[in-house]
């Protein structure tokens, strides 16, 4: 490998990807990931993207379709890729009796590319005490040594599966204070799996929702908080047909519904002569259960 | 490769020397052990041929302690992040046992030399029986990687690759059965080189088979 990288329209490309294990399916998925874009995958546990993530970074090869990083394929037989994808998972294969430094020092003798001032400095910035063994290492640390050696080598795309799970507040500070940083010179496309919404806040720009191996909606973070809305009125009629809304419960004499185009619904609501409209903001944490509970119905109504 | 094969050295240093240093404090033991009872005790070609073979136990048990480590810490997800290919990953992890075993049958060997030095004798046989028995151990371990990217063909629902890995084994033990058989019926001066031929062909096509069906792994997460 060289330096010499290539100039691809998109960082990641997923055409068809399919994976088949014994009563779960991933995909077909058809997604791509522009440069410089943050995509938050979001999703229960058991919905894909574990599994979506290990097959970007070619340690699982799909049963169908495939991936493409920066115009080249992935696949663990080839190497072309390796350069441009950064992997932060559960588990990161490192020497557990080593210290985190001599891991480090292993990786730069192995990875194309390593930068040791780019390392100091996120070792540095994230106090990353590099004398003890990581076996003995807090998973905070576990989590921010995995996230320099993910980033030490200058790659163009990350990947991070649920970077931020099992981590008390302030590493988890730390941690989203460093990724917005690197994400925000718009230099590094992101694939962020997550279940944990609050993080979509500071870092994705999109979302996608996961759910039993599809994606039932991809959408701007900002397009999604400011579509949705809570929406309580009342009307005497008991059948109405409103678009967009996902959710609707009838307590007493009031509607409630939760709408996924708050200004159609509005209309609607404005030419059947609803009363007591009241129009509440819904948090993103709110939205996204919502979608996933009702994926399949978002997915119609998408399509 | 090498980095890596370097590196999973390096990682099991203490146990090595751990190893081989109670393997030498056992050495020491037998050796006055054999010296206090004289001409009463063992024929002395025992003697070395007990010495050699912790010497060559010591590397390889500290082998399957590598082997256990790289599996349990998930070694091959660090290794694809780099330039390596699945076949370079699982050629480093026969290797390591390789070069322990070489470690294993070099100390044996200066054991030997230095038995020559203060006695005189040159025990060849017992050379040849500890490099049987260790090069048996060294087959097995061989054929133990190979079983293990069987199941896990099979684990990734790659029915064929984990017949052919099965076969492989069985192939391996059968062809060491016969080269075995063949030493004991025909015994002379091909007897021993037969043996370790046995020895080293199954070790090699273990070793083949298990780089192959690690190549051909669909999922490299565990």
């Amino acid at each position: 490998m060289n330096d010499q990288r290539p100039e691809a329209t998109s960082a990641a490309r997923l055409s068809g990807l399919t994976k088949r294990f014994p009563g779960f399916q991933l995909g077909p998925l058809d997604v791509v990931l522009e440069p410089g874009t943050v995509l938050a995958l979001v999703g229960p546990n058991g919905a894909g993207k574990t599994t979506t993530l290990n097959c970007m970074a070619g340690l699982i090869i799909p049963d169908e379709g495939g991936t493409e990083v920066y115009g080249a394929a992935v696949h663990p037989a080839r190497t072309e890729y390796r350069r441009e994808v950064g992997y932060v998972g559960e588990e990161s294969g490192f020497f557990q009796r080593w210290t985190a430094g001599s891991n480090l020092d292993f990786l730069a003798k192995l990875l194309p590319g390593w930068s040791h001032d780019r390392a100091r400095r996120l070792v540095e910035r994230f106090a990353l005490p590099l004398d003890k063994p990581v076996n003995k290492l807090s998973r905070g640390n576990r989590t921010k040594l995995a996230l320099v050696a993910a980033l030490a080598h200058g790659p163009r795309l990350l990947l991070l599966d649920e970077p931020t799970a099992g981590l008390d507040p302030v590493v988890r500070s730390e941690v989203l204070d460093v990724l917005w940083e690197i994400t925000e010179d718009g230099g590094h496309a992101v694939l962020y799996s997550t279940h944990v919404l609050s993080d979509i806040n500071r870092l994705a720009d999109e979302l996608a929702f996961l759910r039993d191996g599809q994606i039932v909606l991809r959408t701007g973070r900002d397009e999604l908080s400011e579509r949705w809305r809570r929406v309580s009125f009342r009307l005497p009629d008991e059948d109405i047909e409103l678009p967009d809304v996902v959710d609707y419960r009838r307590v007493r004499a009031e509607h409630q519904v939760i709408t996924r185009d708050a200004e159609a619904t509005l209309q609607k609501l404005t030419e059947l002569g609803a009363e007591a409209v009241e129009v509440s903001r819904m948090s993103v944490d709110e939205i996204a259960v919502q979608i996933l509970k009702e994926g399949h119905h978002v997915a119609r109504a998408e399509s | 490769m090498w980095h890596a094969l370097r590196a999973e050295l390096a990682y099991q240093r203490e146990y090595l020397l751990g190893g081989l240093g109670m393997a030498v404090g056992v050495v020491i033991i037998v050796s006055v052990v054999f010296f206090a009872v004289g001409e009463d005790g063992p024929p002395s070609h025992a003697a070395a041929g007990i010495r050699g073979m912790f010497l060559i136990m010591a590397p390889l048990i500290v082998g399957f302690i590598a082997q256990s480590f790289r599996s349990e810490e998930r070694r091959a997800r660090l290794l694809l992040a780099g330039p390596l290919t699945p076949r370079q990953i699982a050629g480093a992890s026969v290797l390591l046992t390789v070069v322990l075993f070489g470690i294993g049958v070099l100390a044996a060997g200066l054991m030997i030399g230095a038995g020559f030095l203060v006695t005189g004798r040159l025990e060849l046989e017992s050379l040849q029986m500890v490099g049987y028995v260790g090069g048996l151990i060294f087959a097995m371990m061989q054929m133990g990687l190979l079983v293990q990217e069987a199941v896990a063909a099979r684990s990734q629902q790659r029915l064929r690759a984990s017949a052919a890995g099965w076969a492989g084994f069985v192939l391996a033990v059968l062809l060491m059965a016969v080269l075995s058989l063949v030493a004991v019926f025909f015994q002379g001066p091909l007897s021993w080189f037969s043996l370790h031929l046995g020895n080293l062909i199954a070790a090699v096509t273990a070793m083949a088979a298990s780089v192959a069906l690690y190549a051909g792994r669909t999922d490299f997460t565990r």
